[in-house]
């Protein structure tokens, strides 16, 4: 549907889609506009000076959207920015709309001709163009006044294109920038840890080995570790089974997903030790562990959601129950407790996936 | 789900069971043991409450057919039951253990710790008229039992040839010849044990009816804390015995006490006290490759204590490898009875084929 300014104004007198552009400034007399407001059309002003003569010109064409908003201004066949045509005696800023509602071109008038800046946008927004006309004329860049900026936006990526043999659009890859490939989303990382390392104490020097349950917030480059397991100690002639539970911090040297970090951790285990042997006395021993840990490790990110963790621990464990521990018989030496006092190093492996957005 | 939860804890128990497997290998009793005559020693003319309970069983029966019973003590010459028990308290208790099937024998001692030398019976043998007295003394309480068994303390080597007139001579006295011997444990010619070239057992293979050969207290006299006896000392021992003296009736011997060193002295324990000790210093009791108990703890001056002893496994494990190159023919002694594992005579019982 199009109308030439006459008609629009009488179909804009009818309607309530189009809004009634605010009346002039009433600080000093205003000429009198034979063309009414036009829709959206930001409040008028009115130029100190009478527009300059013009030869007689063919009126503009508004064209709206369904919306009732306008979408371009023609003059004929071309839009009114690549001919010359009159837009009545209209004086103030034109704004047409794309058919999403988003801003697509803001028009400057002088007594119905283009004069000032017109520039013209996508639907994202992004400045496509920026002219400057005189009279309803376009000016080259380099007669523009003084403070007329001249820069125009980067090129955007074309548009989605489809191939022939396919119906699946081609969209250009969008590359993101080095912040968004490094960072971790999601709320909470939980994941599995493996571990294998060696406890030392002055009764024996097991391996030590085992899995843990690992609930690690995605807290940023500090953040809390939580773990839950079943480790195991063994040697020919010494086998404890361990469950341990643990609260720790790990703090980032380095941002990014790939960093290395420190740890700290504290934790309590319950210990339950088989005597070997088919000998006489107690079967078992149990006990209860408190400990500490620290260590170094890195942490690869595999995707935004998911990492691993590979780091070493060094630490030690105590007694923290009040039964008497159970000695062993040592080859050089006093007996020694078989669960008591100990130092222990590990190596940890972890995969952590991200849940949560 | 379910199916990978239980696959997991299939996983875990395969991998418990490894671990099971690795610590407790050595820990499996032996299937089977060559049968053997038994014979037990009881150092007392009495029995106390706990050599009556083994000895009185069906499992030590089935076990045992001899039992030594270590009571006639040299004194003033002759040989005789110690204070309380007298003739009529042995010939008591020999009837009792008579009833239950046994052969008894009486043991005779002087009572004097294996290490002391001289030992007075070294003097006693070298005077034929004492050892004449001696001798009929021996035969007079041989009437009491089924035969007498001559435990002699560490001899000087130079009293070589009146111990064998000694022996020739009581033989000779003893109804039906019936004098068995405890004998060194020697592995060579001459002897590695100290004082066992005083006693010419080739020479006396015609007197004695059994050579006890006492295959104990290994690590009496070497300073050296460790078991009181191992599988391959006996059959060391054993072979060297068995081509030395092969017309005599041999028997190994195994502990049935254990040996606490402690910083100034050796001392026999029992497996009982070897237990409670262990457990009233909080100690774990070890199980040594060759199958031996053993712990160690701090006495209260601070010095270190070693505890060695045997167990029914222990016991078993020693028997089953001394099979492997001792013919069944030759027998048993245990040693100590009364001080061992209160399930060594069900375990023998059930295993010994």
């Amino acid at each position: 549907m199009a109308w030439t300014v006459d008609s629009f104004a009488q179909e804009r007198s009818s309607s309530s889609l189009v809004e009634v552009p605010p009346a002039a400034p009433p600080i000093e007399p205003q000429p009198q506009s034979a063309l009414p407001p036009v829709p959206n059309a930001a409040p008028a002003l009115v130029p100190a000076l009478p527009p300059p003569i013009a030869p007689d010109l063919p009126n503009a064409v508004v064209e709206t959207w369904p919306t009732g908003k306008p979408s371009t201004i023609r003059c004929g066949d071309q839009a009114i920015t690549r001919s010359l045509c009159r837009y009545g005696d209209y004086t103030g800023t034109l704004t047409t709309y794309h058919q999403d509602g988003s801003v697509h071109q803001v028009l400057s008038f002088i007594g119905g001709l283009l004069d000032g800046l017109s520039e013209s946008y996508d639907n994202g927004g992004h400045l496509l163009s920026r002219e400057f006309f005189f009279a309803g004329k376009s000016r080259s860049p380099g007669s523009l006044p003084t403070g007329v900026p001249t820069r125009i936006d980067p090129p955007l990526p074309p548009p989605p294109t489809f191939d022939s043999q396919s119906p699946v659009a081609t969209v250009p890859r969008i590359t993101m920038d080095k912040s968004e490939e490094d960072t971790i989303r999601g709320l909470v990382g939980i994941g599995v840890r493996g571990t294998v390392g060696f406890l030392a104490s002055s009764a024996v020097i097991p391996f030590y080995g085992g899995g843990l349950l690992q609930v690690i917030p995605n807290s940023g480059r500090v953040r809390p570790e939580l773990g839950a397991g079943i480790m195991v100690a063994a040697r020919n002639d010494y086998q404890r089974i361990d469950i341990p539970i643990s609260v720790g911090m790990q703090a980032d040297l380095i941002s990014g997903g790939d960093t290395v970090f420190l740890v700290l951790a504290v934790s309590t285990i319950f210990a339950n030790r088989k005597v070997l042997g088919s000998v006489p006395g107690p079967n078992s021993e149990a006990a209860w562990l408190l400990g500490a840990e620290g260590g170094v490790g890195v942490r690869l990110r595999r995707s935004a959601y998911s990492y691993w963790l590979g780091d070493v621990r060094l630490g030690g464990l105590g007694r923290a129950d009040t039964a008497t521990p159970i000695l062993l018989p040592q080859t050089d030496g006093p007996p020694a407790a078989a669960i008591g006092g100990q130092f222990r190093m590990t190596l940890n492996l972890t995969f952590i996936g991200n849940i949560g957005t | 789900m379910t199916r990978a939860f239980l696959s997991g804890l299939c996983r875990i128990s395969l991998l418990l069971g490894i671990l099971s497997a690795v610590g407790c290998g050595s820990s499996a009793l032996p299937e089977s043991v060559k049968r053997r005559s038994g014979t037990v020693v009881v150092e007392s003319c009495t029995l106390d409450p706990f050599q009556q309970s083994a000895l009185l069983g069906d499992d030590a029966r089935a076990v045992v057919s001899d039992i030594v019973l270590l009571c006639l003590y040299i004194r003033d010459d002759v040989a005789a039951p110690t204070a309380p028990a007298d003739r009529a308290s042995v010939a008591q208790l020999v009837s009792l253990l008579r009833q239950r099937g046994y052969r008894v024998q009486l043991g005779v001692t002087t009572g004097e710790p294996t290490t002391l030398t001289p030992s007075k019976l070294d003097a006693l043998l070298r005077d034929p008229a004492r050892r004449t007295v001696l001798s009929a003394s021996i035969a007079d309480a041989a009437k009491l039992a089924d035969g007498i068994v001559i435990a002699p303390p560490q001899l000087a080597n130079s009293s070589e040839p009146a111990f064998r007139a000694w022996i020739t001579e009581l033989a000779a006295m003893v109804p039906s010849r019936r004098v068995g011997l405890f004998a060194p444990p020697s592995s060579m010619t001459p002897s590695d044990i100290p004082g066992g070239d005083a006693i010419h057992i080739a020479a006396l293979r015609d007197q004695l009816a059994q050579v006890y050969l006492m295959t104990l207290d290994l690590h009496c006299c070497d300073g050296q804390p460790g078991p009181t006896t191992s599988a391959d000392w006996i059959s060391q021992v054993a072979a060297f015995a068995q081509v030395t003296y092969p017309t005599s009736s041999l028997s190994i011997t195994v502990p049935l006490y254990g040996t606490h060193f402690g910083s100034q002295s050796q001392r026999p324990v029992s497996y009982l006290e070897a237990v409670g000790l262990a457990g009233h210093e909080h100690i774990e009791i070890v199980r040594t490759n060759d199958g031996t108990l053993r712990f160690d703890y701090q006495e209260t001056g601070g010095a270190m204590a070693h505890v060695y002893f045997d167990d029914a496994q222990s016991t078993l494990q020693t028997l089953s490898q001394v099979d492997e190159t001792v013919p069944n023919s030759v027998g048993v002694v245990y040693y100590g009875v009364g001080g061992e594992d209160p399930t060594l005579w069900r375990t023998l019982r059930e295993r010994m084929k």
